[in-house]
């Protein structure tokens, strides 16, 4: 029976699986007990009323409904939008500067590459607090360093006005760990393509514009969708920064913190979970659109062009 | 082997399963009850101590569990509550009980009280029976009673600026006039002392006294009320207090204190008047550089007296399955000798009355002049009680109050914008 060589080869395919299942049960269980079941649990609970005390009451779409009403969740999403509009192409580009930047043969290019790394290592709330100190207004670094330039800095966290822009410049400090994968994507680019071009007299921009560009895009499309997914979602400066209320005045109110209010501060979970379907579906719009575009600007080196 | 393996694998999902639901179980049988509470270091040992002599006499175990005070707290309650594994006593406050009495999950503890030899309804300050009493069922026995009528001041600076003590009598014209007196500016024209600062955007306080109301009836709201007159006067004389008699920071100064609060300010001596609860007293107990004392909170122009208030208790969840011990358990935490325990914390001020009167409470320490939360009783006034005023105040009022105490509004503007909202959203019946 076994000197049949593909029935052994064909046993030992099917023992090799079946180990693999083994091995990778822990994280199946994790996934089914402490994720998927949540998931499961919040979509059906989209659809009731619970206020965790009485019974849940099914209200079809009602939770929906209320959305479309509910002026805070316009609000709420507005400044989302907002903060994403700014933050994702500003650490987009500055994460590919920096990485160009640490991408040169300097002496201590390493030790560099580590110090604009470390932020992304460091605990949110920590990095909160720092930046809370930063944008003080009277003694906050860097409206010390505006009025050195002769500017009066506004009052950034405390002003409507300018709490969101706090935010997004706050957010520029996490471009360390984007930066990482665009040096990975800058130092996989060909050498030979760079002689190329220089042969065809390129000069330093049109090497960077015509070679480096084009060889990184499928790392900007994955970052830009990365980014997106995660600015959506933000929530630990926010909560951090404004004592978790999203003020002054629901100027930083982003949808994660009027989930969480929802959910664990006026305890409608029902509504909560349908605000968190509402986020899943823009994103999931917005990811599904990237990759609809892509095709436009996207290069893969290894890709067959019909 | 796939399929044997197939098998192992699904085995293990289930076994796991089915150590996931045991865990889920509520613990122990009869002879073991549960208690949720928060409160801080001190509160935990008066607590521990009851517990251990309850266990001593009774041979019923207790297992408490402890939750960081506010929404930390009741999210750890109601996640039990709705596993189905609710503990027996609760620890409640004056404005979160209401949720769970209205959902009807706490034991009417009347009948308890009644036959109760220990202590009787009439030791307690009516006013929080009152409070925790819905459709004649009292669902929560009183802990304590917490007055929000306590004006702190340095007496220091008061003698430096050259102006007279508060009394008890004073009014909001005095009260602004001593503040102004105190408020001192730098070189530069930045205010470094300033006459008042409150615990919290405490608004409530200065429109009961101008005899403003936050709803029609408290017991019952059909309609907020804050679009009234009284109401909306007095939620713009705390903005005026900074931005048109500069006494008090406005946010954004308070951000510039870099994460020092209100209390920090008195304590440091850069605010010559603080507005909150007795509960500060032990911590201000610790200050060395200047002497300081309390005052009632001033009376209305009209001489309305009347300020905001808190107040907590216990309550026994009406799926215990050992309610007798569980009151025997509440009767230990929020009897004499619990409440006398507590007095002597100068943290709270103890819902039985002879106790607040007791030595225990009025110590003779600093403040001196602490009896004034006993004569504060009488004034104090609960926020309305609809389980929804937290959502209410958080989601509707807090955000769009912001723009009134950083100048941007008026406060009619603000209250004639959010009430039609507030009473469209909730009281639309």
């Amino acid at each position: 029976m076994s000197t049949n060589p593909a029935s052994v080869r064909h046993k030992t395919g099917s023992h090799e699986a079946a180990w693999g299942y083994v091995f990778i049960s822990p994280w199946i269980l994790g996934m089914i007990l402490f994720v998927g079941g949540p998931i499961i649990a919040s979509l059906v609970l989209a659809f009731c009323k619970w206020d965790l005390l009485t019974p849940i009451q099914f209200v079809g779409l009602d939770n929906f409904a209320q959305m479309f009403g509910d002026k805070k969740f316009w609000i709420s999403l507005g400044n989302t939008f907002y903060y994403t509009i700014f933050a994702v192409p500003l650490g987009i580009v500055g994460s590919i500067l920096v990485a160009l930047l640490m991408n040169q043969e300097w002496k201590s290019v390493r030790l560099l590459r580590t110090i604009y790394y470390l932020p992304s290592v460091t605990a949110g709330v920590a990095s909160a607090i720092i930046w809370m100190w930063l944008f003080n207004p009277d003694f906050g670094l860097i409206n010390y360093g505006l009025s050195m330039m002769g500017i009066k800095g506004p009052l950034w966290l405390a002003d409507e006005a300018w709490s969101k822009p706090a935010l997004v410049v706050m957010s520029l400090w996490g471009v360390g760990g984007n930066m990482i994968i665009y040096l990975a994507g800058l130092q996989g680019v060909p050498r030979q393509l760079y002689e190329a071009a220089e042969i065809d007299g390129a000069g330093l921009w049109h090497k960077f514009r015509h070679v480096t560009i084009p060889m990184l895009t499928p790392v900007i499309f994955f970052n830009l969708i990365m980014s997106i997914v995660w600015s959506f979602q933000i929530f630990t400066q926010v909560y951090t920064m404004t004592g978790g209320q999203g003020g002054p005045a629901d100027s930083t109110l982003v949808l994660v913190l009027y989930i969480y209010h929802f959910a664990f501060k006026y305890h409608h979970m029902g509504y909560a979970c349908a605000l968190a379907w509402a986020l899943f579906l823009v994103i999931m719009i917005f990811t599904f659109m990237q990759f609809k575009i892509a095709g436009g600007w996207v290069h893969y080196e290894g890709e067959l062009k019909k | 082997m796939k399929k044997k393996l197939f098998v192992v694998f699904s085995l293990v999902v289930l076994a796991s399963l089915l150590v996931f639901t045991a865990c889920n179980k509520p613990l122990g049988g009869t002879n073991k009850i549960r208690f949720m509470y928060w409160g801080d270091v001190t509160e935990i040992e008066i607590i521990n101590q009851a517990i251990a002599e309850f266990e001593k006499a009774t041979g019923v175990k207790v297992s408490a569990e402890r939750a960081p005070s506010g929404p930390p707290y009741m999210e750890k309650v109601l996640t039990q509550f709705a596993g189905g594994s609710a503990p027996d006593v609760l620890f409640v406050e004056a404005n979160n009980f209401k949720k769970f009495a209205e959902k009807g999950v706490l034991e009417d503890l009347t009948p308890y009280l009644a036959n109760e030899t220990a202590f009787k309804k009439g030791d307690f300050y009516p006013e929080i029976i009152d409070r925790f009493t819905v459709d004649n069922k009292l669902y929560v026995l009183p802990r304590d009673i917490a007055p929000i009528c306590v004006v702190y001041y340095n007496k220091d600076l008061f003698k430096a600026a050259g102006v007279t003590p508060p009394t008890d009598n004073w009014t909001w014209t005095e009260f602004l006039s001593k503040a102004k007196k105190l408020v001192k500016k730098d070189a530069q024209g930045r205010v470094v002392q300033f006459g008042f600062v409150d615990d919290w955007p405490i608004w409530e306080s200065w429109v009961l006294s101008n005899g403003g109301s936050l709803v029609d009836n408290i017991k019952n709201p059909t309609k907020c009320t804050l679009d009234k007159k009284a109401a909306y006067d007095a939620i713009q004389f705390r903005a005026d207090m900074i931005h048109k008699y500069k006494v008090m920071p406005s946010p954004s100064q308070m951000t510039a204190m870099g994460g020092m609060g209100s209390g920090d300010m008195f304590v440091s001596g850069k605010a010559g008047m603080f507005y909150s609860g007795i509960w500060k007293t032990p911590s201000f107990r610790q200050i060395k550089d200047f002497k300081w004392d309390v005052v009632m909170f001033p009376k209305g122009p009209t001489g309305v007296r009347a300020f905001s208030t808190g107040g907590s208790g216990y309550a026994i969840t009406n799926k215990s399955k050992n309610k007798e011990a569980a009151w025997k358990l509440v009767t230990y935490l929020a009897g004499e000798k619990g409440q006398t325990q507590l007095a002597q914390t100068g943290l709270a001020q103890p819902a039985m009355k002879k106790i607040a009167e007791s030595p225990a409470f009025l110590d003779g320490q600093d403040p001196k002049n602490k009896k004034i939360v006993l004569a504060g009783v009488k004034y104090v006034k609960f926020m309305p009680l609809v389980s929804d005023w937290e959502e209410i105040n958080v989601s509707m009022i807090a955000p769009k109050f912001d723009k009134i105490w950083s100048g941007k509004a008026t406060a009619k503007e603000i209250c004639q914008e959010i009430v039609p909202e507030i009473n469209d959203s909730y009281f639309s019946e």
